[in-house]
C-alpha cells in the first residue's frame, strides 16, 4: 500500500525538524522542513509508491541544507570556541562536546552529512544511501572513516571505547 | 563516554516541534497546490484516530506502529493530535479487548461536512469497516466554535472478524459533502482532512 501525503507528513514532521533542529536550530529548521515539505507535496503524484519515503525526504533536506553547510560549520566552531551552543538550550555543555563540536566543524560536509543521517536521524546506510544517491558501499566506509576521524580525536589513546 | 555516545547524546535536549508548529508548516508546505488549484481546502487536519491511537497505545500497553513501514511511531502518536478537532475520547475494554472506542470530531472550517472512517486489517489489508456520515452542522458563525460536529462510537465486534490479536489501522477523513468523492483517503485528495493511526486490537 502507498503512502498518501499526511501519512508521510504525520510520521516524518517531527523527527525530520528535529533532526534539522539539532543540525541547524528550530528557526532554521522551521524553514527547511517546510521546504523539504512543500517540494514533496509539489512532486508527490511522481513518487513510485514502491519507493521508501524516508529517505527520499531526508534527500530533499540533505539538497536543501547543501548550501548551509558552512553556516552550520561556523555554528559548530562558534560553540567550541565560546561553549554556547546557538542550537541548544542546554545552559552548561562539557567541555568534551566542545571538543567534538569543533571535530564536526572539521569534517567535510559529505562526511557530516552521512554522520549525522546515521546518529542523529537513526537512517539505516541502505536509506542514507538512498537518501544522498550513492551506494550503500560508500556510505558504509565514509561513516567507518568518519567516525574513526572522531574516535582518534575524542578518544585520547589508550582509551578504548565501552 | 565514547565518541559514538558523546555525538548520540550532543543536542539530544533539542525537542520535537509543537503542535502549532506542525500545523502551521503543514499548512504552509501544502498551500501552493490549493492556491493553483482556487478549491476549498481543509487546512485543519482530522486525527480522529491519532488521538484513539494514543489512548489505545496507553490503555492497552501496546505500540503504535506506522501501518505503512512498520516502524514504532510513539512520538509520533503524540505529534498526531497537532491537528485535533478530537475530544471525548473514551475506550473500553473486555479484558485485554477493545469492545468500544467513543470520541468526537469538531472540525472548525467545513460546514455540512461528511466523516468519512476506515478500519483495515494491516497484516492483508482487508477492510473490516468502512462509514460515512454526516457531521452535524452547528451553523455557527465564530471562528473560535466549531462548524461541523460528529460524536460516535464505533465497536470492533461490529467489524469483519471482530477484535482480533492483530495491528489495525483507522483511516479517517473529513470532506465537503457537496464534493463527490468516490475515495476521500486517496493520497491524492487535497480537498479533505486526513490522519491516520495504528493498535492492536487484542493485545491479550
Amino acid at each position: 500500500m502507498g503512502h498518501s501525503f499526511d501519512e508521510a507528513f504525520a510520521a516524518e514532521f517531527a523527527p525530520l525538524h528535529r533532526y534539522l533542529a539539532r543540525r541547524v536550530g528550530a528557526a532554521a529548521a522551521d524553514e527547511f522542513a517546510a521546504e523539504t515539505f512543500t517540494v514533496a507535496f509539489r512532486n508527490w503524484e511522481r513518487l513510485d509508491p514502491e519507493r521508501p519515503v524516508r529517505p527520499w525526504l531526508y534527500g530533499i533536506a540533505a539538497n536543501l541544507m547543501r548550501h548551509h553547510w558552512r553556516k552550520e560549520r561556523r555554528m559548530l566552531r562558534a560553540y567550541a570556541r565560546t561553549g554556547v551552543d546557538p542550537v541548544s538550550t542546554e545552559d552548561t555543555p562539557a567541555e568534551d562536546t566542545r571538543e567534538l563540536a569543533a571535530a564536526l566543524a572539521e569534517l567535510r560536509r559529505d562526511e557530516r552529512e552521512i554522520l549525522l543521517l546515521h546518529a542523529w536521524a537513526e537512517l539505516t546506510d541502505t536509506e542514507i544511501a538512498a537518501a544522498l544517491g550513492i551506494p550503500a558501499g560508500t556510505v558504509k566506509s565514509r561513516l567507518s572513516r568518519t567516525r574513526e576521524k572522531l574516535r582518534n580525536r575524542l578518544e585520547p589513546v589508550g582509551q578504548e571505547a565501552v | 563516554m565514547n565518541s559514538d555516545e558523546l555525538l548520540t547524546s550532543l543536542r539530544s535536549e533539542v525537542a520535537l516541534p509543537d503542535d502549532a508548529t506542525a500545523q502551521r508548516l503543514y499548512a504552509q508546505a501544502t498551500s501552493e497546490r490549493r492556491l493553483l488549484r482556487g478549491r476549498f481546502v481543509i487546512v485543519i487536519a482530522l486525527v480522529v484516530t491519532a488521538a484513539i491511537a494514543g489512548v489505545l497505545s496507553t490503555a492497552l500497553d501496546s505500540q503504535t506502529t506506522h501501518p505503512a513501514r512498520g516502524q514504532t511511531t510513539q512520538q509520533v502518536g503524540g505529534h498526531l493530535r497537532l491537528f485535533v478537532p478530537v475530544t471525548d475520547v473514551n475506550i473500553t475494554r473486555s479484558g485485554h479487548a477493545v469492545t468500544s472506542i467513543s470520541f468526537t470530531v469538531r472540525d472548525a472550517n467545513i460546514p455540512d461536512a461528511m466523516l468519512a472512517i476506515q478500519v483495515l486489517k494491516k497484516d492483508d489489508g482487508q477492510i473490516v469497516f468502512e462509514e460515512r456520515v454526516p457531521m452535524m452542522n452547528t451553523g455557527s458563525t465564530d471562528p473560535d466554535t466549531p462548524v461541523s460536529v460528529w460524536s460516535g462510537t464505533l465497536s470492533p465486534s461490529d467489524w469483519t472478524g471482530g477484535c482480533q490479536d492483530a495491528e489495525y489501522m483507522i483511516n479517517a477523513a473529513v470532506y465537503p459533502a457537496g464534493l463527490a468523492i468516490d475515495d476521500p483517503f486517496k493520497s491524492t485528495m487535497t480537498d479533505r482532512s486526513y490522519n491516520f493511526a495504528s493498535f492492536t486490537c487484542n493485545g491479550g
